[in-house]
């Protein structure tokens, strides 16, 4: 008898998680694993299981690059990088907090740049991200020096297109 | 030489500047007609499939759509792009998720097919055309190409995930000798550069000790995240170029203005490259 979970992820991420024979080389083989409070061999064993809050409350799917040398090197084929975006996106649409709150904050301000300008906006999309998570001296000298080489523009561009956008994000 | 159609991406105007302009001038000198796909939009970033599969799917297509109506290949200076474009396409060859798509953008005439912009020198008569201005000079480069141009291979069916050449060869192509080394495409930490810098200052910091123990003066890579993140989380001062930099010296078509915009002053490796 499948879980319910592992029914979903298979079904989404168009693959068999219950191939995993526990070889473990996702972890071995995972540039963040040091940093990752789950680490991929478990997060598929937890999906196996259905233990799906611990896996919503990790540090793991708001730390994974989505680099996918798992789902290269795995011999079941099985990609833990999908996985996590399966995770994060159930995360947020269960209202769960991100344990990497930064990590939210800046895909959050970035796909709202999308939604407002068609293109991504630095300079507003950063200053979003900073009021979101409330981290404003964080690598401050560095945007000061990316700014004055001309890496951040000020003004904003718009796409023409810029409603076929937003009927996107509307109907979501 | 061909006409292309080019997806420059967000950061080519931005953080990426010196990548858009020698791209596009060394593609003029070598007789390329670009297109660029008409009110292109963000391909997404890694934030569209952080956050919502569907709107990652959507938002990159809308790009192919825009660029069915012109004729030539799409080529993607951008790895992340060139990642997202492709995840696209492929949803878009098949017949139940082409009709979501098409449901919320209208028909599609066709699908046109998308390259990372290497690929556009690897063509033997690109290739016949870069051996005539070989450079003379010792400098060595580790040829660095991260992971979105690679992975997820049995989506991109691009180039072997665990041992790339593209770059390898372009640089070879003008007389640029690379190393042999191990982290030709290990992940550099990508958009965790904003979230949390610690975690891409040791990725990266990796990435180029071993670049320089591999014997390699600089690293040269092709994806505007990398470059970004390896050269503003090292502590130390390897210079870090795009590929299409590399090309313009040979063909002496460089301009002082690249190596204005890098985080790492590049201009004592450049001064060597010349001779």
């Amino acid at each position: 008898m499948q879980s319910k979970l592992l029914v979903e992820v298979n079904d989404v991420t168009e693959q068999q998680l219950n191939l995993c024979y526990q070889c473990q080389k996702c972890t071995a083989t995972c540039p963040v694993s040091e940093f990752m409070d789950i680490k991929p061999d478990v997060v598929v064993r937890q999906v196996i299981l259905g233990q799906e809050e611990p896996l919503l409350k990790s540090k793991t799917i708001w730390l994974c690059t989505g680099c996918d040398t798992c789902g290269s090197r795995c011999p079941n084929l099985i990609s833990v990088g999908k996985v996590n975006e399966f995770l994060r996106e159930r995360a947020v649409k269960k209202g769960i907090k991100a344990a990497v709150p930064a990590a939210y904050a800046v895909h959050a301000a970035f796909l709202n740049s999308i939604e407002r300008f068609g293109i991504v906006h630095e300079a507003s999309m950063l200053a979003e991200m900073k009021l979101k998570s409330k981290d404003f001296f964080s690598d401050l000298a560095l945007g000061i020096k990316m700014f004055l080489k001309g890496k951040i523009p000020l003004l904003p561009h718009k796409i023409k297109g810029l409603d076929e956008i937003k009927r996107m994000f509307k109907a979501k | 030489m061909k006409k292309i159609s080019y997806y420059p991406g967000c950061t080519l105007s931005s953080t990426a500047y010196e990548y858009g302009d020698s791209a596009l001038t060394v593609l003029s000198k070598l007789g390329f007609t670009v297109e660029e796909i008409p009110d292109w939009n963000c391909c997404g970033a890694a934030s569209a499939k952080s956050l919502d599969h569907r709107l990652s799917i959507l938002i990159p297509a809308r790009n192919l759509k825009n660029a069915s109506k012109l004729e030539g290949d799409v080529y993607v200076p951008c790895a992340g792009c060139y990642n997202n474009l492709m995840k696209a396409k492929r949803a878009l060859e098949n017949t139940e998720k082409r009709k979501n798509v098409e449901a919320e953008l209208g028909a599609f005439s066709k699908v046109p097919d998308v390259y990372p912009l290497m690929n556009l020198f690897l063509d033997q008569a690109v290739r016949e055309e870069l051996s005539k201005h070989k450079l003379k000079t010792d400098i060595k480069v580790a040829a660095y190409y991260g992971c979105a141009f690679l992975r997820p291979d049995e989506i991109l069916k691009n180039e072997n995930p665990e041992l790339p050449v593209s770059i390898d060869s372009i640089m070879n192509f003008v007389g640029v000798e690379t190393v042999d080394w191990p982290l030709k495409s290990f992940c550099c930490g990508g958009d965790l550069s904003l979230a949390d810098s610690k975690v891409v200052a040791k990725l990266s910091n990796k990435i180029i000790t071993y670049a320089r123990e591999a014997g390699a003066d600089a690293i040269v890579t092709a994806c505007p995240l990398c470059q970004a993140n390896l050269e503003m989380r090292q502590s130390e001062a390897f210079p870090i170029f795009y590929f299409t930099e590399i090309l313009g010296i040979a063909l002496g078509v460089d301009k002082e203005a690249w190596w204005k915009k890098h985080l790492v002053d590049p201009k004592a490796v450049v001064k060597k490259i010349k001779g």
